[in-house]
């Protein structure tokens, strides 16, 4: 154990793989964090995350001088191994593979040390933590339990893909590990590539298409054909039959004798999705919840511990979050916002600063709103510099109660306040907003802004203290819910009033939202729920489809110039795009996977 | 020194003074900070990066603070920044702005820093030591540099803003050529200074900085070399330039700060002399200034 001092910034990194992201601590407590995607406008950008750094530093006025370790999110020699392995294993087949991906090894992932050395000009420790530790420490170490059980669960770290363990004050027990092929996160991935949409992006998609198709395991071929390619223990370990697979030799996913066996080729991008593929969506979330729903069951019997924390990409499954408390004996759950590798620099920076400094933790995740933030003066600044046209409210009352009627008149209202999100959701300060009651808002949103496919659903935000009146949450509702992380069964009787937040099956991935983290917001759905009713607006990322969500003033008036976007309510200051100069760029041109 | 040249350098240091009592620098409309937030925002990139390299609790004295605007800024957050000139008229403005924005750590004193007397009246050492854009006015920049550091506490941190021989050849030609054939060109004078500080919408700004390029009664040019001289003459480390004097350098000055030692890469003669050739172009639009930084380090 290493001694700590006071004023300690720890600087986490993660990169290489996808989504860059770094988060900075200051004794113990997150105070920057964001993905570089945000500031490259790169979705999803794997690139060594400098400018994310650069906003952490700015964020607490220091330089790379104060920082006393920074901390990466894996170690990749042991990677290069697994690597090495399977490529060795699967020769002469993987000899494309292999050299198409040398280079990257040899000039970049090889090479952390010396790249965070040159490129920051950083002299001390640089320290590495096995890829599944830095998940798990970003799920417990950050989480409100002082003991829980740890499940993470991805694509793959270094060889691992699953694990389990323990956690309790500042210290973290892996117990148990599933290692690579055999990954619920590929197998996700394999048959998001089958269906058609991008690996590492699209999951979510195939998520969000399963209620379309049959549900039912009983009747959906599907199910009995994938169960072939996974072998399930009653423990809920698994073994894929890797004849379906060959990721592990190709840059491709499914193997023919996967297309063989779930009846076709594999879909091409943008073409008509048939029920075929919707059922094999559904069969692929029922063998995913299958899985999850065995290993969490096993753990509990194993560790005996009520609470449960999850991270890894796996874990932004939020249609199984829902059902995680009512599936399993676990009575409360907590699930890092970004639980995905992006999350992963949280993750390795509380294991430096609790676990192997030995410090007490001091706290909670509970704000996301962690990255960039402008300030009044600066967005005025700023819009005057580009002489763009805008009116300023008289107070925040005024602001309130001018957008909810905004809202509830149909008008799409683009919502720009605090700290960027923390995260791949826009949780209220990054966000566009419309009026759920009008049927036909998914349609408007679509057509003015998103250009997104017509299966995926929008998301409702309610206030905590309203949330068990419209849906089927557990009780009490857990904070995951604010992070968007969980799907519930929208009660019956007001499906239909709010038709364009009411997924397929009756369900929603809400946001919750509590007073404390962003009251403006709170307020307004408040307001809104004054004139409609009913407490609860869209909420839906403040991006097109195929960009990041916005980061600066000048990204979210470009997003509103180049769609539908009717109003930006930003900061003090609301922004009318009827009165500025019309198509700063064509955003249909930009919207893709 | 002759009586002769010791009577020149008196009568240049008064011209000097005159000079920066009729035209203040760097100039600025009290009109334009009405609270701390607003002079923060109108901080410029380096004063930021300047900021974020010296530690909050660190105490800070800016040599030859003019009117005063870096080190007000410095100010914020800190409990002891001063703030030093020769020129009433500049530090008037910044005493306005003092009291204004009540900036209570920031102290503001009238020193002449070729006079040791006044320098030792001072009573105190700090932590960090600037010195920007101020030695090359002075009439004995080595002397005034010896005297500055004894401001500077064992261990101290330093940084020097001069003027490069090689970096100050454009903006000597430019200098030239507004006197004789742009002389009552207005359009080209204007097209220099933007050239320089980027945006002359403000006035009073783009008149200061004009001053004190083109009309300024006094400067000098220094070379590399002779500043490490002094460093090492004086038991100063050195740590880094800016401009960088590394090759391939992948650094960000916005993450490494300026006060990031160049660990075993001390910049030999080939080295500098490549790099302030290269400084004829690169740093032409800042009139050839560069700064460079150390540590003092009294006890090897």
């Amino acid at each position: 154990m290493m001694a700590s001092k006071k004023n300690e910034f720890i600087l986490g990194i993660s990169c290489y793989y996808h989504d860059s992201s770094a988060a900075l601590l200051k004794d113990g407590i997150i105070v920057a964090a964001a993905q570089e995607e945000r500031f490259t406008r790169k979705k999803h950008d794997t690139s060594f995350p400098i400018n994310a750094i650069k906003y952490c530093l700015k964020s607490q006025s220091i330089s790379i001088n104060s920082i006393e370790y920074i901390g990466f999110y894996e170690k990749p020699f042991l990677k290069f191994e697994r690597v090495l392995s399977q490529h060795l294993e699967m020769f002469p087949k993987s000899f494309k593979a292999f050299v198409s991906s040398m280079p990257s090894w040899i000039n970049e992932k090889l090479r952390v040390t010396k790249t965070i050395k040159k490129k920051l000009k950083y002299k001390g420790d640089v320290l590495f933590i096995e890829h599944h530790l830095a998940h798990a420490a970003s799920a417990f170490l950050v989480s409100p339990f002082k003991e829980a059980t740890i499940f993470t669960t991805d694509g793959v770290g270094e060889w691992t893909t699953t694990t389990y363990g323990y956690g309790k004050g500042n210290d973290i027990e892996l117990m148990k590990e599933i290692k690579f092929p055999h990954s619920v996160g590929l197998l996700y991935s394999t048959i998001t590539a089958y269906l058609g949409f991008s690996v590492n992006n699209s999951e979510y998609k195939v998520m969000g298409l399963s209620p379309y198709g049959n549900m039912d395991k009983n009747t959906n071929p599907y199910y009995k054909k994938l169960k072939q390619v996974v072998d399930i223990k009653e423990d809920g370990s698994f073994r894929f039959d890797m004849k379906y697979f060959i990721y592990h030799y190709a840059d491709r996913m499914p193997s023919k004798k996967l297309c063989k066996l779930l009846d076709g080729p594999i879909r091409k991008p943008e073409s008509e999705l048939t029920q075929r593929h919707k059922d094999i969506a559904a069969a692929l979330q029922l063998i995913t919840e299958e899985i999850l729903t065995k290993i969490l069951n096993h753990i509990h019997k194993e560790i005996k511990c009520d609470n449960v924390v999850l991270a890894g990409g796996v874990a932004l499954n939020s249609v199984y979050n829902g059902k995680i408390l009512r599936n399993t004996s676990f009575k409360k759950i907590w699930i890092h916002p970004d639980a995905g590798d992006g999350g992963t620099s949280i993750g390795v920076a509380s294991y430096i600063y609790h676990t192997i400094l030995g410090n007490k933790r001091n706290y909670i995740f509970r704000d996301a709103y962690l990255g960039p933030k402008f300030s009044t003066q600066e967005i005025k600044l700023f819009l005057d510099k580009n002489k763009i046209k805008y009116s300023e409210f008289k107070s925040d009352g005024d602001l309130i109660k001018t957008t909810a009627k905004m809202i509830y008149d149909n008008y799409v209202v683009g919502w720009f306040q605090l700290g960027m999100e923390w995260g791949p959701r826009a949780l209220g300060a990054r966000s566009i907003l419309s009026n759920p009651c009008t049927s036909k808002m998914k349609e408007i949103l679509n057509q003015k802004v998103k250009h997104r496919e017509k299966f995926r659903p929008f998301a409702p935000a309610v206030c905590e203290d309203d949330a068990l009146k419209y849906f089927e949450c557990d009780i009490p509702v857990p904070e995951p819910t604010d992070f968007m992380l969980m799907v519930y069964p929208i009660k019956k009787g007001w499906q239909k009033k709010i038709p364009a937040v009411t997924h397929v099956d009756g369900s929603g991935r809400l946001q919750t939202i509590r007073r404390y983290q962003n009251s403006l917001y709170y307020d307004l759905i408040k307001e809104f729920g004054k004139l409609s009713e009913i407490p609860i607006i869209i909420n839906t990322s403040f991006n097109i489809r195929g960009e990041p969500i916005v980061c600066t003033p000048y990204d979210a008036y470009k997003c509103m110039m180049g769609t539908g976007i009717d109003y930006i309510v930003m900061d003090k200051f609301l922004i009318k795009r009827e009165d500025n100069p019309q198509d700063m760029w064509d955003s249909e041109k930009y919207a893709k996977d | 020194m002759t009586e002769a040249s010791l009577n020149n350098n008196i009568i240049l240091s008064q011209k000097v003074r005159d000079f920066y009592n009729e035209t203040p620098f760097p100039d600025y409309s009290l009109d334009k900070f009405n609270d701390i937030d607003e002079l923060i925002l109108a901080s410029y990139p380096f004063a930021e990066i300047l900021n974020r390299s010296i530690p909050k609790d660190a105490s800070i004295i800016d040599v030859g603070t003019g009117t005063g605007q870096l080190s007000a800024f410095l100010s914020v957050g800190r409990k002891c920044v001063w703030g030093i000139d020769f020129s009433d008229s500049s530090l008037n403005k910044a005493k306005l702005l003092r009291q204004k924005l009540k900036l209570d750590s920031w102290y503001l004193k009238k020193v002449d820093i070729l006079d040791e007397k006044q320098i030792d009246n001072i009573g105190m050492q700090f932590d960090y030591v600037l010195c920007l854009g101020v030695l090359h006015h002075t009439t004995n920049p080595y002397g005034a540099f010896k005297n500055i550091l004894k401001l500077l506490k064992p261990n101290g941190f330093v940084a020097i803003g001069l003027y490069n021989k090689f970096g100050r050849i454009a903006l000597k030609t430019r200098k030239l050529l507004t006197k004789t054939i742009f002389r009552n060109n207005d359009k080209v004078k204007d097209m220099f200074i933007k050239m320089q500080i980027g945006d002359i919408k403000d006035k009073e700004r783009a008149r200061g900085w004009w001053n004190d390029q083109y009309l300024h009664p006094h400067e000098s040019v220094h070379t590399i070399g002779e500043v490490l001289k002094w460093f090492k003459k004086n038991d100063i480390e050195y740590y880094q330039t800016i401009p960088s004097l590394n090759f391939f350098d992948e650094g960000d000055m916005e993450i490494a700060g300026v006060w990031n030692r160049d660990n075993g890469k001390y910049p030999n003669l080939i080295k500098r002399a490549i790099k302030q050739l290269s400084w004829i172009y690169k740093t032409h639009r800042e009139g050839g200034y560069w700064i460079t930084f150390g540590k003092n380090n009294p006890i090897k």
